[in-house]
């Protein structure tokens, strides 16, 4: 196994055995050890005991209570930071559409002002249905201010998805966008969000942010929400109050799961910080709001630390793939956060040669394993830049580092990688790094005893601080005493490097999207454009898995378009297969099928 | 592809040497300083009356310190929606060149919106009446840095560290690498965007 030190952290380096004997002492002081952390953030009132309960039932910071406003956002609004700028959002025709923090603070104060005067508390959840944009942080923003918790649902998901977010969470309010942009033509999502609060028992505001100037006449206009003067007082809430709310990929559905205020912020704080993010830092994500990656560290960690947030909100390939990296050039990016598959397809499909990316000091990607040889190739393409530093030589070495992090929803945050700004261990390609600081992240077999060079679960051998306060009963089932069971596959070499192979259940990985086959399935035989289907994941180079369906009857086009208009474009099935006749339970049939199509 | 910015509900385009069109998107009213060819823009305004910032006919209704409605250093216009503090543009005469714009005959502009600010500097070097707007928060300062009778990039840098606005605009350069170069040299201060 190769170990790599980038030119620019030559200096800043530890070895990994130094670095697992730091990691191993927060977690036998796992508790002194995240209070301390926790003590960065701004409490109210601090915590009477650290960690109550155990296995999906612990609980961080009892009896503490804090603003998660403040420690988001609020901090910022009248310091140094204020008239920084907090979000860079580009649209496809090149307008930049930039708020500062102040800004930011205004917005969300006034949002605040009127989400109160409909009767928003701290009891009632919004949503949004909204890219990354300055108008669904500041709605978000809005919430936390009320202590009302928030679930962005991913524009990539269709209305049935939408209406199972809104049952689920029954929200007081709703902020949508009336449509997006892609390629230069603008696609309405208006009809998705009407269709999705059809025929539910519950009535939200809705608002709408109308990019088409659409007007609807069931909808007010978001604009409505700016009128207001500011609230000027901030939620204070105990530390396990719901903050965040996820719907999270199982194999038979997506569930609902929501992390609380203290535990999460306090993890997904510090490991912003570990990783290096500054105030003079501009963070370049191109994960969408809706998934985890996005939410804790581009939107909640980003904003906390008080760096400049970069995001595009038109297609990657628009007008040609080199968009994101002239973004990088044109903004001064000095954080680039992606997926592996986006990774994959800007190096196969653009000259990087044409770009100078000198103000990259790392690249993070997450959501899916990274192969070697794409490590390689962003190492050497992306991460050499144009201008030598510290031994480096141009186009030639690396320059910067490429770290690839295991996420995973329940978990809240990244789990394993490298920390520039902690303790740095070499990077191993291919991998998903180290265990980070405070986490248990371990490789085990099935009774949790852990497994050393050999394939097993990825398991987490201590509660961690963002652990759910509410979660489904998949979740719970996936606990042994103390030992949480991921569902991904991976190895730990004897220096604690962990590989991940992807999930050991029939959950699909596809573009780093984790989706559920089984509400896929559900979705067509209930509308009745099939008899029977089962979906599954089939190996892709590009994008990790791809999905695909088989049917008992039912055209192959009715079935790609009913997935694209229930589920979303993101699920739609790159393989329909006619069977005639189903044998066996879906979940066997689904690794059936994947099998046969793996041997294919 | 041309770029565009935007803040709260402010759309600013570049356009020539030093012009910008200032368009308020709620009551679709255009603001424009040193624009020659000011079709659509409601307020004319110009800094100076040299070429390149000054049509060679001026519009009847312009604002600028050679007319036809005079402005000077420290006046106040109020041209709804937009308020305008009229600031000293000019050339020192202590570094060993002739000034080519003399205090009194040149101006900048800061334009406020609502809370938002807008300050295009004009053609000057940085001197105190310029830097003694810190206190404003400035939201985009459009800075000149193509050197000879404007600032140049270390100066424009010196601007930016001193006023820290929340974006900086380079306008007034002939070269992209000045703007590249003050862009690599300031945006560890502020967000730079290059309007092209």
């Amino acid at each position: 196994m190769e170990l790599v030190v980038p030119p620019s952290m030559k200096y800043n380096v530890v070895a990994p055995e130094e670095y697992i004997k730091i990691q191993r002492e927060t977690i036998a002081n796992l508790e002194s050890f995240w209070a301390s952390q926790a003590l960065q953030l701004s409490w109210k009132k601090l915590w009477d005991k650290v960690l109550t309960g155990n296995g999906p039932r612990a609980r961080w910071f009892e009896g503490g209570t804090l603003s998660p406003y403040f420690n988001v956002v609020g901090k910022h609004a009248l310091g140094e930071t204020a008239n920084k700028p907090a979000l860079i959002e580009e649209d496809e025709e090149g307008t930049s559409f930039i708020a500062s923090y102040r800004e930011l603070d205004l917005f969300a104060r006034s949002i605040a002002k009127t989400f109160r005067e409909l009767g928003v508390s701290s009891r009632d959840w919004v949503l949004i249905y909204a890219p990354s944009s300055i108008e669904a942080v500041s709605t978000a923003l809005a919430s936390m201010m009320l202590g009302a918790p928030v679930e962005f649902v991913f524009t990539g998901f269709g209305w049935w998805e939408l209406r199972r977010r809104i049952k689920n969470r029954r929200p007081k309010a709703i902020v949508a966008f009336d449509s997006l942009t892609r390629r230069g033509k603008r696609i309405s999502l208006l009809e998705n969000l009407k269709r999705a609060l059809e025929n539910v028992d519950v009535k939200p505001e809705v608002f709408v942010v109308e990019k088409l100037r659409s007007s609807p006449k069931e909808w007010r206009s978001f604009d409505e929400l700016l009128e207001k003067t500011s609230l000027t007082e901030e939620s204070v809430v105990e530390s396990s109050h719901p903050l965040l709310g996820f719907h999270i990929g199982y194999e038979e559905s997506f569930k609902p799961l929501t992390h609380g205020v203290g535990g999460y912020l306090t993890q997904t704080v510090s490991i912003t910080r570990w990783l290096g993010l500054r105030s003079r830092d501009t963070l370049f994500c191109t994960v969408g709001l809706g998934w985890i990656t996005a939410v804790s560290h581009c939107f909640i960690g980003a904003l906390s630390v008080g760096s400049t947030i970069l995001v595009y909100t038109g297609a990657p390939d628009y007008p040609d793939w080199g968009r994101w990296l002239e973004l990088i050039d044109y903004y001064s990016a000095t954080v680039f956060l992606t997926t592996s598959s986006a990774l994959r397809l800007i190096l196969k499909k653009t000259d990087v040669k044409d770009r100078e990316l000198d103000s990259l000091k790392m690249i993070v990607t997450t959501g899916e394993p990274m192969e070697e040889s794409l490590w390689w190739n962003a190492y050497l393409k992306l991460g050499s830049g144009s201008s030598p530093l510290i031994d480096s030589i141009p186009s030639k070495t690396g320059r910067i580092p490429v770290f690839n992090m295991y996420i995973q929803t329940e978990i809240g945050s990244f789990a394993t990688g490298n920390l520039p700004s902690s303790a740095f261990a070499p990077i191993a390609p291919g991998s998903a790094g180290l265990p980070l600081l405070g986490l248990a992240v371990d490789v085990t077999d099935e009774s949790c005893a852990s497994l050393r060079g050999e394939w097993g679960r990825l398991v987490l051998r201590k509660p961690w601080p963002a652990l759910p306060v509410e979660s489904p009963e998949e979740f719970e089932r996936s606990w042994n005493g103390d030992c949480y069971d991921t569902g991904d596959r991976a190895l730990m070499n004897e220096l604690g490097y962990i590989y991940i192979k992807g999930r050991r259940d029939t959950v699909i990985k596809a573009s780093g999207y984790r989706l559920s086959p089984g509400a896929i399935e559900f979705a067509l035989e209930e509308i009745g454009v099939t008899r029977r289907a089962v979906v599954f994941g089939v190996p892709d180079e590009e994008r990790f898995e791809v999905i695909a369906v088989a049917t008992e009857g039912g055209e192959p086009s009715s079935i790609k378009k009913a997935v694209r208009e229930l589920i979303g474009p993101i699920a739609e099935p790159s393989l329909v297969l006619q069977l005639e006749e189903f044998k066996g339970d879906k979940k066997s049939l689904r690794r059936e099928l994947r099998e046969k199509s793996v041997m294919r | 592809m041309p770029k565009r910015l935007r803040i709260g509900p402010l759309l600013l385009e570049r356009e020539g040497l030093a012009g910008v069109r200032i368009f308020d998107l709620a009551s679709e009213v255009a603001l424009c300083i040193d624009v020659l060819s000011p079709e659509g823009c409601k307020y004319k305004l110009y800094t100076h009356s040299h070429p390149n910032h000054f049509p060679e006919r001026a519009p009847l209704d312009a604002f600028s310190p050679a007319g036809p409605f005079l402005v000077r250093p420290g006046e106040t216009l109020n041209l709804p929606p937009f308020e305008i503090l009229t600031v000293h543009a000019y050339n020192r005469e202590d570094l060993g060149r002739p000034p080519r714009h003399k205090k009194g005959e040149s101006v900048g502009y800061l334009v406020s919106h609502g809370r938002h600010k807008v300050y295009h500097v004009g053609d000057s070097d940085l001197v105190s009446e310029i830097v003694s707007l810190r206190e404003f928060k400035i939201d985009v300062a459009l800075v000149p840095i193509g050197g000879s009778s404007v600032m140049n990039v270390e100066e424009a840098f010196e601007f930016v560290k001193s006023l820290r606005p929340s974006i900086a605009v380079p306008i007034h350069y002939s070269s992209l690498r000045d703007a590249e170069k003050f862009k690599l040299l300031s945006h560890v201060y502020t967000q730079i965007v290059i309007l092209s």
